[in-house]
């Protein structure tokens, strides 16, 4: 941002404005829109839910408000704002206040690293994928602050599960990506962004390869684990249907929620729709290349940018607006996977949730990060580190070999684990039953 | 600009610190040490190193409150029951530790010790991950690996500890119907 301002105060308008005004412009200018934009997501994927979940169950959908039903969202707004704030009497009473706020205040600050087109990053952390997940890690104090606040044994019981679900799944999710991280040696999401440049072959990984900014790591087989593991461990991060345990409403009536009315509640569910859509992002910027698409590379090389300061800010509009209506659609569509899941699948049970997120997802990701380091060794490294054989293949032919290797990886450790999974939850179920018996017996007995 | 972040960041830490001991509910005190973890991982923030402040928010504000605050929920030890200390030394010895504590900081600080020496700003590179992770797989390999062996040991520990607890109940609970 503070490129794109500079540019166009003092290069194109020919200002000369001191460089702290510009800073604090565009620092300013970067806030207030991150800060409507997140509300705002939210407002609309409220909307989209409702009406997409509808006709998967042939409805139709709010249509009243507003042409086609767009304004639904915001009558929803004006409803929790003017209802009634309850606190519990036995609720611990500043505990109860300050849940809402320390769930919701880490999914904005994750808003800072999250790049929406080329040059449009907040903030460019050298360990950007690091603090995402870092500052996510915070929400699971709320959700413990608001169970044990409201003195209620549902909120109580939803907050347990809540963070043991969320901190059982943050491992997956994170050795995912590291096997991705691992792939191009960096932790910063705008270098990861920029790796992803090719066409189906990353120009990063074959010199050579004509850039339609299609060179995601979906296209590798490691990245292609890697994204259906963190896919699923987002799933749970958000609580979303398959892993909706911790709000589990024919069972705990709304997990840690319960206690809470009004905008409180509302606070709640704003957090946890922003969490979903930042985790979509993510998923999308991690694997699909995020703003990365044909036409991008080619508008921003004409843009004013720190490696070409007189280009022109007409390319800085065009490739921007290009690069975030690329990452919104890769985000939209990973939302509407989302709701397709709610739409199609019935909730599991804790221990379910538990078995198969230790027993089957991180031996699946710890052998993915074994393949991406199989990857590296057989594309870049060389005689220095010890790697000879690979001296005299050319670079499409070491990325062929590389491949095909850690495809052939994959697959069996695919195959493999998912067998040793089955048969231990076949297993599990025989001793149930053993136990089950047993009980019987001695009861008639 | 600096000293003012560092000021109020500071107090923050103080007064998270102070509150956590002053507070008689558990719940309570654990969150003001979070607020306390959360000021000092500014601190590093403004020691330009943006991966310590992640580590210190990842270990300690998300891994270990979460274990603390858990551990207070299914033991239900909110309150603080007023019966007097059951180790009588403690408090003495707690008393005379930061007495001495208090005392070194304020002989140093007498002895210009806060004085930056010429050339002991943090580096540029303070924190960085490739450097950090450089040193741990080459000057502290051994205590690094030993740390791993450590953590493996704790894991296979719960399994086992898992394992027994299922069979015993098995046992336990045959009897129990009537």
């Amino acid at each position: 941002m503070y490129d794109i301002v500079n540019g166009l105060i003092n290069t194109t308008f020919g200002w000369n404005w001191p460089g702290w005004v510009i800073a604090l412009i565009s620092h300013l200018l970067v806030t207030t829109l991150l800060f409507a934009i997140a509300p705002f997501q939210m407002l609309f994927l409220t909307y989209y839910e409702r009406r997409a979940i509808a006709r998967m169950q042939d409805r139709i959908g709010p249509n009243r408000v507003g042409p086609a039903g767009l304004l639904q969202p915001i009558a929803d707004g004006v409803k929790m704002f003017t209802k009634e704030d309850i606190v519990p009497a036995a609720a611990d009473r500043w505990v109860h206040f300050l849940a809402p706020c320390v769930v919701v205040a880490p999914t904005m600050l994750m808003f800072a690293v999250l790049p929406w087109g080329p040059g449009m990053v907040p903030v460019d952390l050298n360990v950007g994928l690091l603090f995402f997940f870092a500052i996510s890690s915070i929400s699971a104090v709320g959700l413990l602050m608001a169970g044990l606040a409201s003195s209620n044994k549902f909120a109580l019981l939803g907050a347990m599960r809540a963070v043991a679900q969320m901190v059982s799944y943050e491992i997956p999710a994170v050795l995912s990506l590291l096997a991705v991280v691992m792939l191009t040696g960096t932790l910063s999401i705008v270098q990861l962004i920029e790796a992803q440049a090719g066409l189906f072959i990353s120009s990063a990984d074959v010199p050579g390869v004509p850039d339609l900014g299609l060179g995601w790591f979906i296209f590798t087989p490691v990245g292609l684990l890697a994204f259906i593991v963190f896919f699923i461990a987002a799933l749970a991060e958000g609580e979303r249907t398959p892993f909706d345990i911790p709000e589990a409403d024919s069972e705990i009536v709304a997990g840690y929620m319960t206690e809470y009315s009004g905008m409180k509640f509302g606070l709640f569910y704003l957090a946890q729709y922003v969490l979903n859509f930042l985790l979509c992002a993510i998923a999308a910027v991690i694997f699909f290349g995020g703003w990365q698409g044909p036409g991008v590379g080619w508008l921003y090389d004409r843009a004013i940018s720190p490696a070409n300061p007189d280009g022109n800010w007409v390319f800085n509009l065009l490739a921007g607006f290009l690069g975030v209506f690329y990452l919104l659609a890769k985000t939209y569509a990973f939302f509407f996977v989302m709701v397709w899941l709610r739409g199609a699948f019935p909730r599991l049970r804790v221990d379910q949730l538990m078995d198969f997120g230790w027993k089957f997802l991180i031996p699946l990701t710890l052998v993915n990060i074994v393949s991406a380091a199989i990857w590296v060794a057989l594309l870049r490294w060389g005689p220095e580190q010890g790697i000879t054989f690979t001296q005299n293949w050319t670079p499409i032919l070491r990325w062929g070999v590389a491949f095909a290797v850690t495809l052939a990886v994959n697959i069996v450790a695919y195959i493999a684990l998912a067998r040793i999974f089955a048969a231990s939850q076949a297993e599990q179920g025989r001793i149930d039953l053993d136990e089950y018996r047993d009980t019987l017996t001695a009861t008639l007995r | 600009m600096d000293v003012i972040l560092f000021a109020i960041t500071a107090a923050v830490a103080l007064i998270g610190a102070i509150a956590m001991l002053v507070a008689r509910n558990a719940v309570h005190s654990a969150l003001f040490l979070l607020l306390n973890f959360a000021a000092i991982a500014v601190l590093f923030l403004l020691l330009q190193s943006p991966f310590l402040f992640a580590i210190q928010l990842t270990v300690y504000a998300g891994a270990i409150m979460v274990l603390f605050l858990f551990v207070v929920m299914l033991l239900g030890a909110e309150r603080v029951e007023d019966t007097p200390d059951r180790i009588a030394w403690q408090r003495p010895l707690a008393l005379g530790l930061g007495a001495a504590l208090v005392a070194v900081a304020v002989v140093s600080v007498l002895r210009g010790a806060w004085e930056v020496p010429p050339g002991g700003e943090a580096a540029a590179t303070f924190g960085d991950p490739a450097q950090l992770g450089a040193l741990l797989f080459t000057n502290y390999l051994l205590p690094f690996q030993v740390t791993g062996i450590i953590l493996l040991v704790a894991v296979v520990g719960v399994a086992v500890l898992n394992q027994r607890g299922r069979t015993t109940s098995t046992v336990k609970r045959a009897p129990s119907g009537d």
